[in-house]
């Protein structure tokens, strides 16, 4: 049986392609050198593992991401190899990093060596947040968290010229751009009208619809809030019903005018109108009562995606939440809180 | 025919010394010239793309100075370059199966993927352009083409 060989056209050499074992990885790191903890997810283009580089020395946990690479026809996936690029080029601590491509089998088999994340949001909000609605977060928390959010995001788009949601840079030479971008959910008005100059405030608009998810909160768009409506070129196919006025506030009769005020500036319709994540970092929302609490303040939760447990069927399974045992600092008042 | 498509295959050949002739190897090959401009013409990719990929085979050589072609691999080396540039510039492009088409007969799929993932290890993933490094480079761009026209003039004068 013959072992498993790859062929290689090298640049330097592209007329006789030579024949390497599996073992060949070209510049990068084998993912051998990494031991796996456990798994903590699984997203649209790959499994995530906990991870540890296999040393003598002690060594930090890292996320394992795999990419998923079972498209041929597609080549190197587009997503995977903007992520890459992209990331490899950001430095901030609200962004996560990654440190390195390493591969396995050859060139078969691609893993980002990324920052690791004790949680993620989504799990959070599923497994702890939804059952237990007096450990969700505070107001002086949201605040915190949004903030950090929006630190990120405005390094992308002030520092770095990216658009989030597109996962796409911009440089002096951009052609058109295609208005068929970005899960249709989360889609900002002007590419849902097919605009092709689309601009950084897309993803203003994308950070909150992903919270809200609805538009009869907002009314119908009209020229008297958008005047360049009329200009967009699907202008006139989509058909909505007529509503006059925004339900902002009935919706969220609880909040503050602070609140309700960054929220509606963040939903302008107009994308010139719309708020930066710049201006928005500085809005009266964050600094009025209860003020956004220090980041080190926010409550921790136990890593529940790496404890597993065994049930009476022998069935391995995820270690539910158990709000006695499981929180630590809620409790019990170890630091002083800025909104008690 | 686009003036920079015109000399699209002198810059790859000046910069990994390849020569764009028929190889032994492969007699009935066809040159780069015309391999560049059949990929052009079928894909339709526009002439910023066609400069990222540019611009990658620059960094390529800038990574790794000692990098040389061999005649022949000039196809190599574009094909996987633009391969990346169209999937960096466009949210919507041909996969892998429709750039081994379009290349002359010369690849198959297999090869195709394996030519895209080799690039992108030597450039370790840096598909990133900074704007200075793309005024900088159009320039080089612009000044290399002059200085080919000029030589053309003072050649059939």
């Amino acid at each position: 049986m013959s072992e498993k060989r790859i062929a290689v056209y090298s640049f330097e050499n592209p007329d006789t392609p030579h024949y390497l074992s599996t073992t060949f990885r070209g510049n990068c790191t084998a993912v051998d050198q990494f031991k796996k903890l456990n798994r903590v997810g699984e997203g649209t283009y790959g499994i995530v593992y906990r991870a540890q580089k296999i040393s003598d020395k002690e060594e930090p946990i890292v996320a394992l991401k795999r990419i998923r690479m079972d498209y041929d026809n597609e080549g190197f996936p587009i997503s995977a190899l903007r992520e890459i690029s992209l990331l490899k080029n950001l430095r901030h601590e609200n962004i996560v990093s990654v440190y390195d491509v390493v591969v396995a089998n050859g060139l078969d088999n691609i893993f980002m060596v990324m920052e690791y994340c004790e949680q993620d949001m989504a799990y959070l909000m599923d497994n702890v947040m939804a059952k237990y609605p007096e450990r969700q977060y505070r107001p002086a928390e949201v605040k915190c968290l949004l903030h950090q959010l929006l630190k990120g995001v405005s390094y992308l788009h002030d520092e770095k010229n990216i658009i989030h949601s597109l996962a796409r840079s911009f440089g002096d030479p951009i052609d058109n751009m295609t208005p068929r971008v970005v899960t249709l959910w989360y889609r900002a008005p002007e590419i849902l009208f097919g605009a092709s100059d689309y601009t950084q405030s897309v993803d203003l608009w994308y950070i909150i619809v992903n919270i809200l998810l609805t538009c009869k909160l907002l009314g119908t768009p009209t020229e008297r809030v958008w005047p360049e409506l009329v200009d967009q070129p699907l202008y006139g196919t989509i058909k909505f019903p007529s509503i006059d006025y925004d339900s902002i506030d009935k919706t969220f009769p609880d909040s503050t005018d602070a609140t309700l005020d960054l929220l509606r500036a963040f939903l302008a319709y107009r994308p010139s109108r719309r708020i930066s994540a710049r201006e928005a970092l500085r809005h009266s929302y964050f600094t009025e009562y209860p003020r956004m609490c220090n980041p080190a303040l926010l409550p921790t939760y136990p890593e529940l995606r790496n404890l597993k447990m065994v049930d009476e069927h022998g069935v391995k399974k995820h270690k539910v939440f158990d709000p006695k045992k499981d929180l630590i600092n809620i409790d019990e008042p170890i630091v002083k809180r800025y909104d008690l | 025919k686009e003036l920079i498509l015109e000399y699209a295959h002198v810059f790859i050949e000046d910069m990994f010394h390849c020569d764009s002739g028929p190889s032994p190897q492969f007699a009935n090959q066809v040159s780069l010239d015309a391999f560049l401009t059949n990929i052009m013409a079928r894909t339709r990719i526009t002439t910023s793309t066609l400069i990222t990929a540019f611009f990658y085979l620059e960094r390529l050589k800038l990574f790794h100075p000692k990098c040389k072609g061999s005649p022949g691999s000039g196809h190599r080396l574009f094909l996987a370059a633009i391969i990346l540039a169209a999937k960096y510039m466009y949210d919507d492009t041909f996969d892998n199966t429709a750039w081994a088409t379009v290349s002359s007969g010369l690849f198959d799929l297999e090869q195709v993927n394996h030519m895209e993932r080799e690039m992108l290890n030597f450039l370790e993933f840096k598909l990133f352009i900074r704007s200075f490094e793309w005024i900088q480079f159009n320039e080089r761009l612009n000044a290399c083409i002059r200085k080919e026209q000029q030589s053309i003039i003072t050649q059939t004068n």
